[in-house]
């Protein structure tokens, strides 16, 4: 199946009309569920589908569907029936041109996932449920994807790329009255994860976890993040203030603020889609090409990420959702990150710890998500460390995390030296003055 | 044509071996038409079609899904699904009840029958009511999808249905200065177009400017554990997220829900009665067959403070020796089906609100849901409320702005002391940890209990 054949087969049932996209993807996938220390499910899914975008008269309209043998026609039929339906918008803007790619082709193929069946990812699933003993793993899974994707567009553009993603995501707790769950994450392009460790990972937290009592009262406190939770903290507050369509909209704190201080300035961060991550590659899925951009420098805004549709693209329009391939021509193109880096410190965890008089070093939160309009924060802790003096001196859980985000990014105490990557950002602990602790 | 195709497969299935199987063959018709500002954001006419085989063999189920919806991939998804199944424990024996039969839900107007450009102005239409000075941004949708589903499986099960539901929902953005606060509203449920036929435009969009005007007025909520009166939307909140995703009953069989083992033992205030019940008319999470084609129906989870029961599938249902519920649910053919709600809600009781109030010395009235999370080991919950109104000396005072509640879900049922005379369900989607996504419903009455409230 030759998805940029398909996606010229669109193209040219809509030769009439302005202008006119296809995107088209194709991905197979093998997931293993593991279900109270063992193996449940080994499901494959073989899903494609197609997304037509047709713009003819200052009106625009999109059909997707699951990849037959008429969808190309039936996509453009249905798209041009939208827009024939849409009002007459005098502000839409061109879809992609077609420009050289700007990042050197990442390393985000692996062969062993796309030559090969379960059997591996079921051996390391195994092998992570054993490297936790003795706690347990109630729930895992782990699944590996070949994702192909092609965008055409009647500009010219047409480009094609390919690249293999792995995604985990394992609990973990020992036995006892009340026992709390550990959580560890995977995002790699390649099977290259160390099972030992995870699995290790996995034991430490289930025991701190296990290990956490109620925190009574309410305090102001420093908190230290640590990449886990920070990734969503970030994209919901950092990611939605630098996002070209908030802007536009007025809603974004940053609108208007190119040029000035907006976070701490001891914090860089960068858009990076040259590296491996789960949406790394040389185009976004509108066919623009993605580059290495420097968003914030020493806490300066330096621009926005835009698509086609709210400016001139920076290469930052996805379909995709970067832990799960499947269904994503359903999907409308939003404005993301490929791969937000926050630049690392010179402090390691231990050293930040060190240097915290009053804080709680956050284990895990129940869903770590910020207000993205109002940067306001109020989260279930789930396991967090007590510090008091520079020491860990309890482990905590029951209680809320609140505060405020934007104003905790210009309030940066450290950040941290060793990254993690998580699904579209790559992130080091980071601690932040001025937050609230709120238990019994 | 498929249908006996899809027969002719289950037999080769089970002769190859198979202690249980079945095929799923689903097709998914989807509109989204979304504004912001007056300028039309997104058009999309969505499809999608597709079979998904389940083998259960030696105690583990092999999948295989796929879009093509021929002969040869259903043959090659019967090979991968079988080569996936090796077990490697004692296997429960599936014994699942036999369903035939077709059902076609009936909605007052088909969406498929209704004019595009009628549910472009509607939404236009709902985008242009929210215009008032102050409000930022005006975003008005309309959502359907219709998913039409056949089932069969090695018990001799087969059935059909259909799903439609629809979604109509505005949302204003109020800003002054660098305050930028929201608010939303809509309807939503297993219906047609009525929905949006029935709903008061004009009004709907008059009345959410309004209110995420008024937003920008409040203040910042209390902290520490108060009384707090639940509304309906943050009742079915609790419910779903304190209760419901630990009454799932594969989280019970392997030990992971803070509730295996309390059936028959007191849990909650007697006047706590929790159900989930996939059959309610018109409600978001209504399912006439779950994904594994059992029937949906209603599960008391919850009666008069003692729990009572469990949600099930098919391999849980087995495990613990009950008939499956109904709840064996997966987000599309090309996903995972195991235990999920459907409509879980708290049943109403007989206080009115202005009743509950006036008994509310301190405490903080809660007024529509932002999200939660729910935590079946620990069993905390976090739920994020849009807005609230602090109550003093038995009277409504002023409005807040957003918060969290949390707390440990037991402590919280305990602390129940009165509950409303009326019972809302609010549509939404639920996923299973982080991803899995189905429609569901939750909701209850006005409720009062203790809980911890901290800043959002």
């Amino acid at each position: 199946m030759d998805l940029l054949r398909l996606n010229e087969a669109a193209l040219r049932s809509l030769q009439r009309s302005e202008q006119a996209e296809a995107y088209a993807v194709r991905s197979r996938t093998y997931a293993i569920y593991v279900d109270d220390g063992r193996v449940s499910n080994i499901e494959f899914k073989d899903d494609a589908g197609m997304s037509v975008r047709v713009m003819d008269g200052g009106r625009m309209g999109s059909a997707a569907s699951t990849l037959g043998d008429d969808t190309p026609a039936k996509c453009a039929r249905r798209a041009m029936q939208a827009a024939s339906m849409s009002p007459v918008d005098a502000t839409l803007r061109d879809f992609s041109v077609p420009r050289n790619a700007k990042v050197p082709r990442p390393d985000v193929l692996d062969r062993r996932i796309s030559e090969n069946g379960p059997e591996g990812l079921v051996e390391l699933a195994e092998a992570i449920v054993s490297a936790a003993s003795p706690a347990k793993v109630p729930r895992g899974l782990l699944r590996a994807a070949l994702v192909e994707t092609a965008v055409s567009n009647s500009n010219g553009v047409e480009v094609s790329q390919r690249s293999t993603m792995v995604y985990g995501h394992f609990t973990s707790m020992v036995m006892g009255t009340s026992p709390g769950e550990g959580v560890q994450s995977i995002h790699s392009n390649h099977l290259d994860m160390d099972a030992d460790t995870i699995g290790s990972r996995l034991l430490v937290s289930a025991r701190a976890h296990a290990d956490a009592v109620s925190f009574r009262g309410q305090e102001e406190l420093d908190m230290i993040l640590p990449p886990s939770e920070l990734e969503d903290m970030t994209l919901s507050s950092i990611g939605s203030a630098l996002n070209g369509e908030n802007m536009v909209l007025g809603r974004s704190p940053w609108k208007g603020l190119e040029g000035e201080q907006v976070t701490s300035g001891c914090l860089s961060i960068v858009d990076d889609p040259g590296s491996p991550s789960l949406l790394a590659g040389c185009y976004d899925d509108e066919g623009s090409p993605t580059e290495v951009r420097t968003l914030v420098a020493d806490g300066e805004l330096q621009g926005f990420m835009f698509d086609t549709f709210n400016g001139i693209s920076t290469g930052n329009g996805w379909r995709r959702e970067p832990n799960d391939p499947q269904g994503s021509y359903r999907m409308p193109v939003r404005i993301g990150p490929a791969n937000l880096r926050i630049i690392p410190g010179r402090l390691s965890l231990d050293d930040m710890v060190a240097e915290t008089e009053n804080g709680i070093l956050v284990e895990r939160l129940a869903w770590p998500e910020v207000d993205p309009l109002t940067g306001r924060f109020g989260l279930e802790l789930r396991c967090g460390h007590l510090i008091r003096g520079g020491e860990v001196v309890a482990t905590v859980k029951n209680a809320l995390l609140a505060g405020e985000m934007f104003n905790a990014w210009k309030d940066v105490k450290a950040v941290g030296s060793e990254n993690v990557r998580g699904a579209r950002t790559d992130v080091p602990p980071v601690s932040f003055a001025g937050a609230r602790l709120v238990g019994v | 044509m498929m249908r006996d195709e899809m027969a002719v497969s289950i037999g080769v299935l089970v002769d190859a071996g198979a202690d249980f199987c079945d095929i799923q063959l689903q097709s998914i018709e989807g509109l989204t038409v979304r504004s912001i500002n007056g300028r039309l954001r997104d058009l999309e006419d969505r499809s999608a079609e597709g079979l998904r085989i389940r083998v259960w063999k030696g105690g583990r189920w092999g999948y295989a899904s796929s879009v093509q919806v021929d002969k040869a991939s259903l043959r090659r998804c019967c090979d991968e699904a079988m080569r996936n199944v090796r077990g490697d424990r004692p296997s429960v024996s599936m014994n699942a009840p036999v369903n035939v039969g077709d059902h076609r839900v009936r909605v007052g107007l088909d969406p498929s029958k209704v004019p595009l450009d009628e549910k472009v102005a509607a939404v236009l239409d709902l985008d242009g009511a929210q215009r008032m000075d102050g409000v930022l941004n005006r975003i008005a949708s309309y959502s359907e999808e219709t998913k039409s589903n056949i089932l069969l499986n090695s018990a001799g099960t087969d059935v059909s249905w259909n799903e439609v539901r629809t979604r109509f929902r505005a949302m204003s953005v109020a800003a002054d200065g660098p305050r930028v606060e929201r608010y939303y509203d809509g309807p939503d449920g297993c219906r047609g177009f009525e929905l949006v036929k029935d709903t008061d435009i004009e009004a709907l969009g008059r009345r959410t400017a309004k209110e995420a005007l008024a937003a920008l007025k409040a203040t910042a909520a209390p902290s520490g554990h108060l009384t707090v009166i639940s509304d309906p939307m943050v009742t079915g909140l609790l419910a779903h997220e304190v209760i419901g995703h630990a009454a799932e009953a594969d989280e019970v069989v392997k030990g992971r829900s803070f509730l295996s083992g309390k059936v028959g033992k007191t849990v909650a205030s007697p006047l706590v009665s929790l159900a989930d019940d996939g059959s309610v008319p018109y409600a978001h999470g209504s399912v006439p067959f779950d994904d594994e084609g059992s029937p949906s129906g209603r599960t008391d989870i919850i009666r008069d403070g003692v729990y009572s029961g469990y949600i099930n599938d098919l391999v849980t249902a087995n495990a613990m020796g009950v008939t499956p519920s109904g709840n064996g649910r997966a987000q599309d053919f090309g996903r995972r089906t195991w235990v999920r709600m459907t409509n879980t809600f708290i049943e109403p009781g007989g206080s009115s609100l202005d009743e509950i109030v006036a008994e509310t010395k301190d405490g903080i009235l809660c007024d529509k849901m932002v999200n939660g999370m729910e935590d079946p080991v620990g069993g905390g919950f976090e739920a994020k409320v849009l807005r609230g109104f602090i109550i003093k000396d038995g009277e409504v005072k002023g409005q807040v702005r957003s918060f969290t509640l949390t707390g440990q879900a037991l402590e919280i049922l305990r602390t129940v002391d009165m509950v409303g005379d009326r019972l809302e369900l609010d549509g939404g989607m639920c996923g299973k940890g982080i991803e899995d996504w189905v429609n569901v419903s939750s909701g209850g009455p006005y409720l009062r209990s203790r809980i911890i409230v901290g800043g959002g």
